[in-house]
């Protein structure tokens, strides 16, 4: 196997020298928001102040993040509720969007085009707000943590996506596993979703990072403000922190004050970006090894 | 045994549903935790059974901790149960209309002129003139200045009041700021003149006015809105406000034939550098940045200019200091007066408990539990008052002489006012706002915040904008259209500003498609609706 | 088991051999039915007077008026002609782009590297608009835009770009595209890891160089998902997302950059006019129904697997 792998991929030659200092400048420009949302979030206002652009800030200030922690309720309330969210709502997610996927995978499912056509119709028609704001009160979910993940429970889109990977999958496989005796639930077990771990592993980031971002659920059905997830706390803190700013509630919050003026808002901005998308990215990394290694198909014999 | 497990998913789904929906509340109102009780039945048949108000507020998202001192003295001494909603600023009209589409309308809603007229449309609200006397709410009637006045202006077409007015103590107004030292290191006296203030701002765009060898000032910095609009209204034609036209009717200022003198005098300052070119883009954050960097030599902004105080941090050089409009088509410089109305207070139609509300607000107005100094130090409503000659002078060598104006924030801290008080209320919830100055920062602030102030137009000047405030909005002169020619007038403007378009062929332009749109009948409309509220001078 | 008619039992048969299939739809369908189809009535308040107290049973009825007035409105035209052409230029430029970057990543060889870059490439995408577009401010400044100063060292004059309508589209383009590569690339990826090994051993061997292998293995590989990609991304030519629009287009540029999104929100939002933004979002809804059902029909054509149904 491996041999045959560095056939595939001849050594290096200017063409490929010059792809890597391509794709090196195209992480370079994708990577330079970021880093300046992160350098924002820690840059004492002094140079919001004198600088256009912070490139990298005159020294090290933290108090954006202590106002984060300090300022509202209690955000670790908040990050509970959002990771309580993103892990079940992903795992209910990824549950029923792979049986629907599954199922409508199958070519030879009668009615398949015309149940395809009544899910694909939801996505463009949706009553609006205030239908759904009823349906979710009618069904006593308000204020609980399920109308953030019951409502969205299927991604139209990402279904039909994991739908067409499992189209990918030969139909031999389904023939040999039903000679094993296998039943359907048991082949969509066994045999495909281990076939399809790239896959799964991207629907699971996109669920995931959809709930981790997910800000209009939280507004729209928690009114308690103990159960509000951590992008809706935090647009909160940002708004105190800059709107209703006071320099005095600032000092006292912050104890001796590092914080002399009030926070800029970019500043808080970036912060609050910061906390916020931390967390998920480094979460990133543990499903990146299922895109790259990739699974090999050579497990037909399997 | 394995086709089970597909029967097995299902109902694990359908049991996660049901779980989950047995989780939530019907109730939209839930603040805290889960002491609130279920929706409706705000059965009040015991006696000892609190009654509950829910009050649906504009403050910006304050929430409510669990033992909020607040509430717990409200159950102690009235035996109400008090719900305080208050979603934040952007927020307000969306939960408000989830609340009236869940049919869960608040007791009390807190309101302004066009969201009233919509909740009447609605039915949403009931007619209160019944209640406005001492026998309801004499508390509020007391401490309330302006009570007569307010009351009817908020007397609507169908001769109902539908609301408590609240309205502001004083005034407040765009004051111009300009570095003082900059005018003295170049030699220049303070502008009185729009033209004289061009010419400032040349100098202080060219001449290095901070001595710092580099030419990296700019006169002043603005956007339409934040800077400029106050210009726009000492040229009389503030291109939101409405005017009379000249031929008997009115109209709004952006109109005007001289709003084409304004339009090209801030193209003027544009083109010279006087006014920094990059003004599309500026929001308003950028400009304070600017303003504090030290790069911007003038500035109209609001009189509370707390970030004055980071400006003393930051350049402790900077020599900010207010000064009198320049004076433009007026006899001197003016700046309009602020709406009487602070805020309006409604009481839903379906409302139950009343008494209960009335007995709330009473006691609001009645607050003598707090021995705090708050003063409400929030960027909406700064409320400072006073007037050339009558509080604060101008002495020879250029200071500012406040002895009658600190006499003043003293008397409006303790003021016993419908609007003092509420606002004492309201800043009980957020514990961050329990906060006593040093005299040292108290004295700094009073120094820098209690700069001048409102100036007001005489009534006998024909060029006056006329103040549609208590003009309940007719339907066509409703803000939505007005939303639609704003933004057709800012293009036209910034297309105008930045020499895109010749001004005078774009002005025409522009008033030939509004004109196209209908813009007589609205004018017709304001007319009609003016002249029978006599509002018309 | 026994029918008379031949055809009808088939079915039958057929319906019944694929039984537990449906019965793994189950909880999909009951989803649909009540989260999208119940609430889906409240479409009819794009032909109302939506009145909150008498909520939508109640309201009164007033037809197309909403349509008539948003179609007979005289910036609709331009509007429209916004949206259209920024989401043609979108999808021509953030289309094939997100592909051939996984294309040529999945060529490199370095395991690291190749981590490093496609981790990096998505990160934008966790940025706000308003940061992001905050900075596309700053860097073409005029006065201290890194743009600019390129520009003046050529000896040119600084153009002050946000202000000028012929660069606000390919300002929103171009924004678009920073920041939403790598994350459409991540399916992309995904994808071509399952495209086997042994196509490509064969390929070689026949003689094929890198561009060929490329060509006949890799694309076709993933063709039904690129397909469909591109199915949704013609359904949504009538939509230019709000935020994107809003941050990135100023006054001084909206003859070329106001789009549908944005000038409801500016004209009828801050009003409580639900009913307006219902029907605006029902119009754009049909039109974007129409498209995906003619790209669907086009794709069938060509590809049968990459169609949606």
């Amino acid at each position: 196997m491996a041999k045959s792998i560095s056939l595939k991929r001849d050594g290096f030659s200017p063409f490929m020298t010059l792809i890597y200092i391509i794709m090196s400048l195209v992480g370079i420009i994708t990577l330079f928001p970021f880093f300046i949302t992160m350098v924002n979030s820690i840059a004492p206002p002094e140079d919001f102040i004198m600088k256009d652009i912070i490139l990298w800030p005159s020294r090290f200030d933290l108090s954006y993040y202590k106002l984060i922690l300090t300022s509202g309720s209690d955000i670790f309330a908040a990050y509970k509720v959002t990771l309580f969210v993103t892990v079940v709502g992903t795992a209910v997610n990824l549950v029923i969007t792979a049986m629907t996927a599954f199922v409508l995978a199958q070519k030879k499912l009668p009615f398949r085009s015309q149940i395809t056509v009544f899910i694909v119709f939801t996505m463009f028609f949706n009553g609006g707000m205030i239908p759904n704001f009823l349906l979710v009160q009618k069904l006593n979910l308000l204020n609980s943590l399920w109308a953030m993940i019951l409502p969205g429970a299927i991604s139209t889109m990402y279904m039909l996506f994991l739908r067409n990977f499992f189209m990918t999958i030969p139909t031999e496989l389904y023939e040999s596993a039903a000679l094993d005796g296998c039943s359907e639930v048991n082949t969509l077990i066994r045999i495909i979703l281990p076939l399809s771990l790239p896959a799964l592993a991207t629907f699971t980031l996109f669920y995931a990072v959809d709930h981790w971002n997910d800000f209009y659920s939280g507004m729209l059905y928690i009114s308690d403000y103990k159960k509000q997830p951590l992008q809706v706390y935090l647009r909160q803190v940002l708004y105190d922190a800059t709107v209703r700013a006071d320099p005095e509630t600032m000092q006292k919050l912050l104890g001796d004050g590092e914080l002399k003026y009030e926070p800029p808002s970019d500043a808080m901005k970036a912060a609050t970006v910061i906390s916020a998308t931390l967390p998920i990215i480094c979460t990133y990394p543990f499903l990146q090894k299922y895109f790259v290694k990739g699974m090999m198909m050579g497990s037909l014999k399997g | 045994m394995k086709k089970f497990v597909a029967m097995l998913l299902v109902a694990v789904f359908c049991l996660i549903a049901a779980v989950g929906c047995g989780t939530g509340t019907s109730d939209v109102t839930t603040t805290q935790g889960t002491t609130a009780g279920k929706t409706g039945a705000p059965s009040a048949q015991k006696p000892d059974t609190p009654a509950k108000v829910v009050w649906y507020w504009n403050e910006g998202n304050v929430q409510l901790p669990d033992d909020s001192y607040i509430c717990k003295k409200i159950k102690e001494d009235l035996n109400i149960e008090y719900v305080h909603i208050s979603p934040k600023g952007t927020d307000y009209e969306e939960r408000l209309q989830l609340l009236l589409a869940s049919r869960d309308i608040p007791d009390v809603i807190t309101s302004y002129n066009t969201l009233t007229s919509n909740l009447v449309k609605w039915g949403v609200v009931q007619p209160l003139e019944k209640y406005l006397t001492n026998d309801y709410i004499s508390n509020v009637i007391r401490v309330e200045p302006n009570w007569d006045t307010a009351v009817k202006y908020l007397t609507r077409p169908d001769g109902h009041i539908y609301s408590i007015p609240n309205c502001n103590r004083t005034i407040v107004a765009e004051t111009p700021f300009i570095r003082y030292d900059w005018l003295k290191n170049l030699g220049l006296e303070v502008p009185k003149t729009y033209d004289e203030l061009k010419k400032v701002l040349d100098q202080f765009t060219k001449n290095d006015p901070d001595k710092n060898g580099k030419n990296d000032t700019v006169g002043t910095m603005a956007n339409e809105f934040y800077g400029l609009q106050p210009i726009a209204v000492n040229f009389a034609a503030a291109p939101d406000s409405w005017y009379k036209d000249g031929n008997g009717g009115v109209t709004l200022g952006m109109f005007l034939p001289r709003h084409k003198d304004y339009v090209k005098y801030v193209k003027s300052l544009i083109d010279s550098g006087a006014l920094s070119k990059e003004l599309a883009t500026t929001k308003f954050d950028n400009v304070i940045e600017k303003l504090k960097a030290g790069k911007v030599g003038f500035l109209f902004t609001w009189n509370d200019f707390r970030h004055n105080k980071e400006i003393i941090k930051v350049q402790p050089e900077a020599d900010w200091r207010p000064m009198t409009p320049p004076k433009g088509v007026y006899d001197q410089g003016y700046l309009p007066s602020a709406w009487l109305m602070r805020e309006e207070y409604c009481i839903s139609s379906q409302c139950k408990n009343i008494d209960a509300v009335f007995k709330l607000m009473n006691y609001m107005a009645n607050d003598t539990s707090t021995e705090e100094k708050m003063d409400y130090t929030g960027s909406y409503w700064p409320m400072k008052y006073g007037e050339p000659g009558v509080n604060w002078e101008i002495t020879s060598d250029g200071k500012i002489d406040m002895g009658s104006v600190n006499k003043a924030l003293e008397e409006r801290n303790k003021a016993d006012t419908w609007a003092g008080r509420t606002r004492r209320f309201i800043s009980k919830f957020d514990m961050t706002w329990k906060l006593s100055l040093t005299p040292d920062e108290l004295k700094v602030r009073n120094e820098i915040d209690s700069y001048p102030l409102s100036i007001n137009i005489p009534d006998s000047d024909s060029l006056k904008s006329i103040n549609v405030e208590p003009l309940v909005m007719p339907d066509n002169a409703s803000q939505f259209s007005q939303e639609w020619l704003l933004v057709k007038w800012t293009e036209f403007f910034y297309k105008a500003i930045l020499g895109k378009v010749d001004i005078d062929q774009g002005f025409a332009d522009f008033v030939a498609e509004a004109d196209k749109a209908g813009v007589k009948d609205i004018n017709d409309t304001m007319l009609k609706a003016l002249q029978a509220a006599n509002l018309l001078k | 088991m026994t029918n008379i008619n031949p055809g009808k039992s088939k079915m039958l048969l057929d319906i019944l051999k694929f039984r537990y299939y449906y019965l793994l739809l189950l909880p999909a369908i009951i989803f649909y039915i009540v989260f999208s189809y119940i609430p889906m009535g409240g479409i009819i308040v794009a032909f109302q007077d939506y009145n909150f107290m008498k909520g939508i049973l109640g309201s009164e009825w007033v037809g197309l008026k909403w349509f008539e007035m948003l179609f007979t409105s005289s910036d609709f035209g331009t509007v429209l002609r916004n949206t259209v052409l920024i989401s043609t230029y979108t999808i021509l430029v953030t289309f094939p782009t997100p592909i051939i970057f996984a294309l040529i990543l999945n060529e490199c060889r370095n395991l690291t590297f190749k981590r490093t870059i496609q981790t990096v490439s998505y990160l934008p995408h966790f940025i706000s608009w308003s940061i992001v577009a905050g900075l596309i401010v700053t860097m073409l400044s005029p006065s201290a835009g890194i743009v600019n100063q390129i520009i003046k060292l050529m000896g040119y004059e600084p153009i002050y770009f946000m202000a000028e309508p012929q660069y606000t589209r390919g300002i929103i383009v171009l924004s678009v595209l920073w920041k939403e590569l790598g994350w459409a690339s991540i399916l992309y990826i995904a994808a071509l890891t399952g495209v086997s090994a042994e196509l490509y051993e064969s390929a070689i061997l026949d003689g094929a160089n890198r561009l060929q292998q490329i060509l006949y293995i890799s694309i076709p590989g993933i063709s039904n998902i690129i397909m469909m990609t591109l199915i949704f991304a013609i359904s949504g030519l009538f939509n230019v997302g709000f935020e994107q629009a809003y941050n990135l287009v100023i006054p001084a540029t909206y003859e070329t950059g106001q789009v549908i999104s944005t000038y409801v929100y500016k004209i009828g939002i801050r009003n409580m006019q639900y009913s307006f933004s219902s029907a605006v979002g029902l119009a754009q809804s049909f039109v974007s129904m129409l498209l995906i059902i003619g790209a669907n029909h086009a794709a069938r054509k060509f590809n049968q697997d990459g169609a949606i149904w």
